[in-house]
Protein backbone atom coordinates (compact mmCIF):
# COMPACT_ATOMS: atom_id res chain seq x y z
CA UNK A 1 0.00 0.00 0.00
CA UNK A 2 2.54 2.65 1.31
CA UNK A 3 4.33 1.52 -2.36
CA UNK A 4 1.16 2.03 -4.04
CA UNK A 5 0.78 5.61 -2.78
CA UNK A 6 4.10 6.56 -3.40
CA UNK A 7 3.33 5.70 -7.00
CA UNK A 8 0.25 7.74 -6.61
CA UNK A 9 2.67 10.85 -5.51
CA UNK A 10 4.23 10.37 -8.47
CA UNK A 11 1.43 10.12 -10.94
CA UNK A 12 -0.39 12.73 -9.27
CA UNK A 13 3.45 14.87 -9.37
CA UNK A 14 3.52 14.03 -13.03
CA UNK A 15 0.06 15.48 -13.54
CA UNK A 16 0.48 17.99 -11.83
CA UNK A 17 3.21 18.88 -13.49
CA UNK A 18 1.85 18.27 -16.94
CA UNK A 19 -0.94 20.72 -16.09
CA UNK A 20 0.89 23.22 -15.00
CA UNK A 21 2.83 23.41 -18.50
CA UNK A 22 -0.89 23.65 -19.72
CA UNK A 23 -2.06 26.41 -17.31
CA UNK A 24 -0.64 29.03 -19.22
CA UNK A 25 -1.46 28.17 -22.78
CA UNK A 26 -5.38 27.26 -20.77
CA UNK A 27 -5.49 30.99 -18.85
CA UNK A 28 -4.40 32.97 -22.03
CA UNK A 29 -7.20 31.24 -24.11
CA UNK A 30 -10.02 31.86 -21.30
CA UNK A 31 -8.41 36.00 -20.79
CA UNK A 32 -9.10 36.11 -24.79
CA UNK A 33 -12.30 34.33 -24.54
CA UNK A 34 -13.35 36.37 -21.37
CA UNK A 35 -11.78 39.72 -23.38
CA UNK A 36 -13.38 38.65 -26.54
CA UNK A 37 -16.63 38.74 -25.04
CA UNK A 38 -16.37 41.86 -22.73
CA UNK A 39 -15.07 43.73 -25.92
CA UNK A 40 -18.58 42.24 -27.45
CA UNK A 41 -20.72 44.39 -24.50
CA UNK A 42 -18.17 47.39 -25.26
CA UNK A 43 -18.91 47.50 -29.00
CA UNK A 44 -22.63 47.03 -28.13
CA UNK A 45 -22.37 49.45 -25.55
CA UNK A 46 -20.47 51.81 -27.60
CA UNK A 47 -22.57 51.71 -30.55
CA UNK A 48 -25.21 52.25 -28.52
CA UNK A 49 -24.03 55.77 -26.94
CA UNK A 50 -23.03 56.88 -30.90
CA UNK A 51 -26.92 56.42 -31.62
CA UNK A 52 -27.86 58.29 -28.71
CA UNK A 53 -25.38 61.32 -29.77
CA UNK A 54 -26.49 60.69 -33.31
CA UNK A 55 -30.55 61.51 -32.48
CA UNK A 56 -29.35 64.06 -29.78
CA UNK A 57 -27.59 66.34 -32.62
CA UNK A 58 -30.49 65.61 -35.49
CA UNK A 59 -33.00 66.60 -32.19
CA UNK A 60 -34.62 63.57 -31.67
CA UNK A 61 -34.49 63.36 -28.33
CA UNK A 62 -37.54 65.25 -27.84
CA UNK A 63 -40.19 63.74 -30.26
CA UNK A 64 -42.22 66.42 -31.69
CA UNK A 65 -40.82 69.20 -30.70
CA UNK A 66 -39.03 71.50 -32.83
CA UNK A 67 -35.52 70.92 -33.43
CA UNK A 68 -33.55 73.91 -32.74
CA UNK A 69 -29.98 73.19 -31.86
CA UNK A 70 -28.27 76.50 -29.54
CA UNK A 71 -24.63 76.80 -29.49
CA UNK A 72 -23.98 75.51 -26.09
CA UNK A 73 -25.98 72.28 -27.31
CA UNK A 74 -23.93 72.11 -30.17
CA UNK A 75 -20.79 72.20 -27.88
CA UNK A 76 -21.71 69.53 -26.36
CA UNK A 77 -22.08 67.74 -29.07
CA UNK A 78 -19.10 68.31 -30.48
CA UNK A 79 -16.96 66.97 -27.10
CA UNK A 80 -19.33 64.17 -26.76
CA UNK A 81 -18.73 63.09 -30.53
CA UNK A 82 -14.69 63.94 -30.13
CA UNK A 83 -14.31 61.61 -26.48
CA UNK A 84 -16.66 58.89 -28.02
CA UNK A 85 -14.04 58.71 -30.81
CA UNK A 86 -11.04 58.64 -28.72
CA UNK A 87 -12.63 56.36 -26.42
CA UNK A 88 -13.55 54.07 -29.45
CA UNK A 89 -10.01 53.87 -30.96
CA UNK A 90 -8.43 52.65 -27.54
CA UNK A 91 -11.57 50.11 -28.24
CA UNK A 92 -10.30 48.88 -31.54
CA UNK A 93 -6.56 48.55 -30.32
CA UNK A 94 -7.95 46.19 -28.09
CA UNK A 95 -10.41 44.64 -30.75
CA UNK A 96 -7.17 44.28 -33.18
CA UNK A 97 -5.49 42.58 -30.71
CA UNK A 98 -7.91 40.14 -29.94
CA UNK A 99 -8.20 39.65 -33.64
CA UNK A 100 -4.37 39.04 -33.68
CA UNK A 101 -4.80 36.25 -31.37
CA UNK A 102 -7.33 34.31 -33.21
CA UNK A 103 -10.45 35.93 -31.12
CA UNK A 104 -12.90 37.47 -33.46
CA UNK A 105 -15.12 39.63 -31.25
CA UNK A 106 -19.13 39.98 -32.77
CA UNK A 107 -19.65 43.22 -33.42
CA UNK A 108 -16.08 44.61 -34.42
CA UNK A 109 -16.76 45.45 -38.04
CA UNK A 110 -19.99 47.72 -37.45
CA UNK A 111 -17.40 49.37 -34.44
CA UNK A 112 -14.49 49.69 -37.31
CA UNK A 113 -17.16 51.19 -39.57
CA UNK A 114 -19.10 53.51 -37.31
CA UNK A 115 -15.55 54.68 -36.02
CA UNK A 116 -14.36 55.29 -39.83
CA UNK A 117 -17.30 56.99 -40.46
CA UNK A 118 -17.02 59.63 -37.70
CA UNK A 119 -13.00 59.57 -38.25
CA UNK A 120 -13.97 61.33 -41.55
CA UNK A 121 -16.65 64.18 -40.02
CA UNK A 122 -13.95 64.54 -37.14
CA UNK A 123 -12.21 67.90 -39.38
CA UNK A 124 -15.89 69.29 -39.52
CA UNK A 125 -16.69 68.73 -36.01
CA UNK A 126 -13.24 70.44 -35.08
CA UNK A 127 -14.34 73.25 -37.18
CA UNK A 128 -17.61 73.18 -35.50
CA UNK A 129 -15.27 74.06 -31.98
CA UNK A 130 -13.50 76.45 -33.78
CA UNK A 131 -16.20 78.29 -34.25
CA UNK A 132 -18.37 77.79 -31.10
CA UNK A 133 -14.86 79.24 -29.35
CA UNK A 134 -14.44 82.50 -31.54
CA UNK A 135 -18.28 83.35 -30.81
CA UNK A 136 -17.08 82.11 -27.22
CA UNK A 137 -13.84 84.68 -27.37
CA UNK A 138 -16.30 87.95 -28.85
CA UNK A 139 -14.42 86.92 -32.56
CA UNK A 140 -18.00 86.50 -34.24
CA UNK A 141 -18.95 89.59 -36.04
CA UNK A 142 -22.80 91.18 -36.93
CA UNK A 143 -24.09 90.59 -40.26
CA UNK A 144 -24.20 94.29 -41.09
CA UNK A 145 -20.87 95.12 -40.18
CA UNK A 146 -19.60 92.12 -42.41
CA UNK A 147 -21.64 93.62 -45.21
CA UNK A 148 -20.43 97.25 -44.79
CA UNK A 149 -17.16 96.24 -45.13
CA UNK A 150 -17.60 93.99 -47.98
CA UNK A 151 -19.43 96.94 -49.87
CA UNK A 152 -16.31 98.91 -49.32
CA UNK A 153 -14.00 96.80 -50.90
CA UNK A 154 -13.31 95.76 -54.56
CA UNK A 155 -14.29 92.53 -56.65
CA UNK A 156 -12.58 89.47 -54.38
CA UNK A 157 -9.92 88.30 -56.90
CA UNK A 158 -11.18 84.58 -57.35
CA UNK A 159 -13.84 82.47 -56.11
CA UNK A 160 -13.67 79.97 -52.57
CA UNK B 1 -39.56 89.70 -35.20
CA UNK B 2 -36.61 88.22 -36.98
CA UNK B 3 -33.01 87.26 -35.03
CA UNK B 4 -30.06 89.06 -35.28
CA UNK B 5 -27.19 87.04 -37.41
CA UNK B 6 -23.87 86.78 -36.23
CA UNK B 7 -20.82 85.49 -38.95
CA UNK B 8 -18.23 83.33 -37.36
CA UNK B 9 -14.70 84.28 -39.05
CA UNK B 10 -14.97 81.55 -40.82
CA UNK B 11 -17.96 82.40 -42.65
CA UNK B 12 -17.09 85.84 -42.82
CA UNK B 13 -14.28 85.12 -45.16
CA UNK B 14 -16.27 82.64 -47.46
CA UNK B 15 -18.95 85.55 -47.77
CA UNK B 16 -15.59 87.90 -48.61
CA UNK B 17 -15.21 85.56 -51.61
CA UNK B 18 -18.92 86.52 -53.06
CA UNK B 19 -18.73 87.58 -56.51
CA UNK B 20 -19.71 91.51 -55.38
CA UNK B 21 -22.84 91.17 -58.16
CA UNK B 22 -24.51 88.59 -56.24
CA UNK B 23 -23.68 89.92 -52.85
CA UNK B 24 -26.75 91.78 -52.31
CA UNK B 25 -28.58 88.66 -53.10
CA UNK B 26 -26.75 86.70 -50.93
CA UNK B 27 -27.77 89.46 -47.89
CA UNK B 28 -30.87 89.17 -48.81
CA UNK B 29 -31.52 85.26 -48.22
CA UNK B 30 -29.70 85.91 -45.10
CA UNK B 31 -32.00 88.33 -43.79
CA UNK B 32 -35.28 85.69 -45.23
CA UNK B 33 -33.45 83.09 -42.91
CA UNK B 34 -33.47 85.53 -40.14
CA UNK B 35 -36.98 86.00 -40.15
CA UNK B 36 -37.90 82.50 -40.19
CA UNK B 37 -35.29 80.09 -39.40
CA UNK B 38 -37.47 77.52 -38.75
CA UNK B 39 -39.08 77.10 -41.74
CA UNK B 40 -36.42 77.85 -44.13
CA UNK B 41 -33.06 75.99 -41.71
CA UNK B 42 -33.47 71.85 -41.70
CA UNK B 43 -31.28 69.30 -40.76
CA UNK B 44 -29.16 67.40 -42.47
CA UNK B 45 -29.20 63.30 -42.02
CA UNK B 46 -27.49 61.06 -43.83
CA UNK B 47 -28.08 57.71 -42.55
CA UNK B 48 -26.66 56.53 -40.08
CA UNK B 49 -24.94 59.68 -39.16
CA UNK B 50 -25.78 62.81 -39.54
CA UNK B 51 -23.89 65.12 -41.91
CA UNK B 52 -24.20 68.11 -40.06
CA UNK B 53 -24.71 69.49 -36.07
CA UNK B 54 -25.72 72.53 -37.19
CA UNK B 55 -29.14 73.65 -39.08
CA UNK B 56 -28.31 74.09 -43.11
CA UNK B 57 -30.15 76.68 -45.70
CA UNK B 58 -29.49 76.10 -49.13
CA UNK B 59 -30.40 78.71 -51.76
CA UNK B 60 -28.77 79.31 -55.36
CA UNK B 61 -28.58 82.07 -57.74
CA UNK B 62 -27.68 82.17 -61.37
CA UNK B 63 -24.05 84.50 -62.35
CA UNK B 64 -22.40 84.65 -65.42
CA UNK B 65 -23.67 81.56 -66.80
CA UNK B 66 -22.77 79.87 -63.85
CA UNK B 67 -25.26 78.70 -60.56
CA UNK B 68 -23.51 79.45 -57.28
CA UNK B 69 -24.86 77.00 -54.70
CA UNK B 70 -25.15 78.15 -50.98
CA UNK B 71 -25.44 76.62 -48.14
CA UNK B 72 -25.51 78.52 -44.41
CA UNK B 73 -24.71 76.54 -41.78
CA UNK B 74 -26.17 78.01 -38.78
CA UNK B 75 -26.94 77.79 -34.50
CA UNK B 76 -29.59 79.75 -32.42
CA UNK B 77 -28.26 81.41 -29.95
CA UNK B 78 -28.66 80.07 -26.22
CA UNK B 79 -30.80 83.28 -25.49
CA UNK B 80 -32.62 83.08 -28.64
CA UNK B 81 -31.80 86.03 -29.76
CA UNK B 82 -29.59 85.97 -33.03
CA UNK B 83 -28.97 83.29 -35.35
CA UNK B 84 -24.93 81.91 -35.49
CA UNK B 85 -23.49 81.45 -39.03
CA UNK B 86 -20.50 78.98 -38.42
CA UNK B 87 -19.80 78.35 -42.16
CA UNK B 88 -20.77 79.05 -45.48
CA UNK B 89 -20.17 77.14 -48.66
CA UNK B 90 -20.64 78.11 -51.77
CA UNK B 91 -20.40 76.02 -54.67
CA UNK B 92 -19.77 72.97 -56.25
CA UNK B 93 -23.15 71.76 -56.94
CA UNK B 94 -22.98 69.56 -53.80
CA UNK B 95 -21.40 72.09 -51.53
CA UNK B 96 -22.39 70.35 -48.46
CA UNK B 97 -20.48 67.35 -48.88
CA UNK B 98 -17.19 69.61 -49.32
CA UNK B 99 -17.16 71.57 -46.55
CA UNK B 100 -13.45 71.55 -45.52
Amino acid sequence: MSEQLLFLDKYLGLFGEQSESWKKPHNEVMLAYRKADGLAESIAYGLFILERITRCSMGESEPGSEVQVTVSQAKRLCEAYRQWYNTAGVVLTVIEASEAAQFPVEGADRFREAHRELGMRMRALAHLSESVANLENGLAKPLEEVLNGLRNQTEPQSGQ
Amino acid sequence: MGYAIKLSPKAANKLATVPRSLLEDVASELERLALNPRKLGRKTVSPPFPVTIEHLYGFHFRHEEETHYFTVFFLYSDDDTFLYVTDITINPAFSVLDRN
